[in-house]
């Protein structure tokens, strides 16, 4: 096992993963902005703190040559980059390599492969596994293409940013009178956020479920599946509940998502953690590929509340090349249901404008049968500067009526007091009948009016 | 002192000989406390360990550098105070301080030296891009908080100008 490792990063995932490397031994140097050096959980809890540049995330968080520096000086053996900022980065991978310092993640060769939609999609057609009808949009949308994407594609189409992510860059297209304007704009907010105005367009699935498959990459190039999740509660493509195991799921469905995950990380020489997205038509039962994210996910402890399983403690096993849990090697069959609610310092009634600012109360749910990841105390400043991320509430139980039941119980426990959150809303959501029959799609959320608060 | 704090003292004491530049070690049982640094007299400390482990475990001084690969010293965070009639120049990077434009070349300031808003102190490197630390104001230097080779935190306190 590693003796010392540095985390770039911040927020909940920052103390999630210290408390990881708390549990194997591994001293902990946390690469932080000032403002998080100074009044961050994480930061108290760390071994050492290393300020590496202001409050803004270039300065800090995105900063390659800083973060380098950092690891080198304070004399770490790996790197775990958390999610977000550069935990998908080639170049702090393959800076990492130069230095003699692993990077807990896939290598340099396979987060390329990934990061480009475009190839991500060919590969994983070459996998033999399903792909939604798309293809790269050339800026010049002539006639000809104009007809292939009505007659090969058909509407809607989703237009995405060929390098992006975080549901950035995308439009959705009902109609051809939109599709110039839509790509117009679609392109310069790729660019300005990604640094690529390259676009592609693709079949839109109109009810969908978000439905993706925990993979596990081996040194041995074994690929295993941890479980798979349902995250199709989501507002503006941005999740806001997810939940395990994937309650819409039959067998056969089932096993060709496990299998066709495991068929595309194969074919990456995918290692580490990983997530595969796929769309999964409500209507039809059709499936097809979405993505692969290259690193840990935001909502990976439903997951590890259903198997037992520690991720981020393995993804440290599986990059030093250390021994992996049991758990992780039998996969026994998951057990009972899991659910996270993500709570954001927003306000549900002004469209979800964030809402930082000082914790005055600070009192998540505390029973046995819920988990809070957080970063937040009485008192804490939520700087604008990063995400409204306050805390994660997972809540299990020994089926999927008991974790509803659950969840709502730790929300209605949770007190906050000092800025806006989704608490509220999302115990509406989590209490309504959509919720409980499982009939809730992707843009479900989006075309809704506000929904009542507490449900 | 029992045999085990013996031990963990000796070992201490060994590890933060190896590092050269630690020359007064303080260890405080009830709590524990580790604190090491140098300076004599009036000690800037170096490094102080969190209180995470119970005071029987082994305890290793976490500022030693393991690696081989490490070029730069561990960070060296100063606690330096305000004084009138002058300000504290920080370091507008993360990196390894160097006092000269090159090795073998002068420093580009020495104690006592009259800067202008342009002039440059110094540089700090990371992954080899150099920025220079500029004075800002007119003064004289009057105090030099790293020397070279340090590696520095963001905003870290790298000099202490008395402004004219």
């Amino acid at each position: 096992m590693y003796r010392r490792v540095l985390i770039p990063n911040r927020g909940e995932i920052a103390v999630r993963i210290i408390k990881a490397c708390r549990e194997l031994g591994v001293e902990t140097v946390l690469a932080a902005s000032t403002v998080d050096a100074e009044s961050s959980l994480a930061a108290r809890l760390a071994g050492r703190v290393i300020r590496i540049g202001g409050p803004r995330p270039a300065e800090s968080y995105l900063n390659v040559a800083a973060i380098l520096a950092t690891a080198k000086a304070a004399g770490v053996d790996a790197v775990h980059p958390g999610y977000g900022f550069l935990s998908e980065d080639r170049r702090l991978a393959e800076g990492c390599r130069q230095i003699g310092v692993e990077f807990v993640g896939p290598p340099p060769e396979v987060l390329e492969k990934v990061g480009n939609k475009a190839t991500a999609r060919r590969i994983a057609e070459m996998a033999g596994v399903p792909v939604a009808p798309g293809r790269l949009l050339s800026p010049e949308l002539s006639t000809d293409l104009l007809k292939v994407i009505e007659s090969e594609i058909g509407y809607p189409v989703l237009i995405k940013a060929v390098h992006g992510g975080g549901g950035r860059g995308m439009r959705l297209v009902t109609s051809p009178a939109e599709l110039r304007s839509a790509a117009a704009a679609a392109a310069a907010e790729a660019s300005a956020a990604f640094g690529s105005g390259d676009l592609y367009i693709e079949y839109f699935v109109p009810r969908a479920r978000h439905i993706e498959v925990q993979v596990l990459g081996l040194d041995t190039g074994e690929i295993l599946v941890l479980g798979d999740r349902d995250c199709s509660v989501q507002r503006r493509h941005q999740k806001l509940v997810e939940e395990a195991p994937a309650p819409t799921l039959n067998d056969e469905l089932r096993k060709c998502l496990h299998d066709s995950a495991r068929d595309i990380a194969r074919s990456l020489g995918y290692r580490n953690a990983g997530t595969v997205e796929f769309v999964v038509d409500d209507a039809t039962g059709e499936y097809f590929f979405l993505e692969v994210n290259a690193r840990l996910q935001v909502e990976h402890p439903v997951t590890e509340a259903v198997t037992g399983i520690d991720i981020v403690r393995t993804q440290f096993e599986v990059s030093c090349g250390g021994e992996v849990s049991p758990l992780v090697r039998d996969q026994p069959p998951s057990r009972g249901s899991a659910i996270e609610c993500r709570i954001n310092a927003e306000c549900p009634e002004q469209d979800f404008r964030p809402s930082p600012g000082c914790l005055g109360k600070w009192r998540p749910p505390m029973s046995g049968c819920v988990r809070v990841d957080s970063h937040c105390y009485g008192g804490y400043v939520v700087p604008p500067y990063y995400d409204s991320l306050l805390a994660k509430v997972v809540a299990f139980g020994a089926s999927r009526t008991e974790a509803i039941e659950n969840m709502l119980e730790a929300l209605d426990a949770f007190q906050v007091e000092g800025v806006d959150t989704t608490i509220g809303w999302q115990r509406g959501l989590v209490a309504s009948d959509q919720f409980a029959t499982t009939s809730i799609h992707t843009r479900w959320v989006d075309d809704q009016p506000l929904m009542p608060a507490g449900g | 002192m029992s045999d085990d704090w013996l031990e963990l003292v000796t070992e201490l004491l060994e590890a933060a000989s190896e590092r050269g530049d630690v020359d007064y070690l303080e260890v405080v049982k009830g709590d524990l406390q580790i604190r090491f640094g140098r300076g004599g007299a009036t000690p800037r400390e170096i490094g102080t360990l969190p209180t995470t482990r119970p005071a029987t475990e082994r305890v290793v001084a976490p500022a030693v550098a393991s690696s081989p690969a490490t070029a730069a010293t561990p960070s060296v965070p100063v606690a330096v105070g305000e004084r009138d009639g002058t300000i504290l120049v920080r370091s507008p990077m993360v990196g390894t301080f160097y006092r000269a434009p090159a090795p073998g070349e002068s420093p580009f300031v020495e104690i006592g030296t009259s800067v202008d808003r342009e002039t440059t102190l110094g540089l700090v490197e990371a992954m080899k891009i150099f920025t220079a630390i500029k004075a800002d104001v007119d003064g004289v230097v009057e105090e030099i908080f790293h020397q070279n080779s340090d590696f520095v935190e963001f905003e870290e306190p790298m000099f202490r100008i008395r402004l004219k």
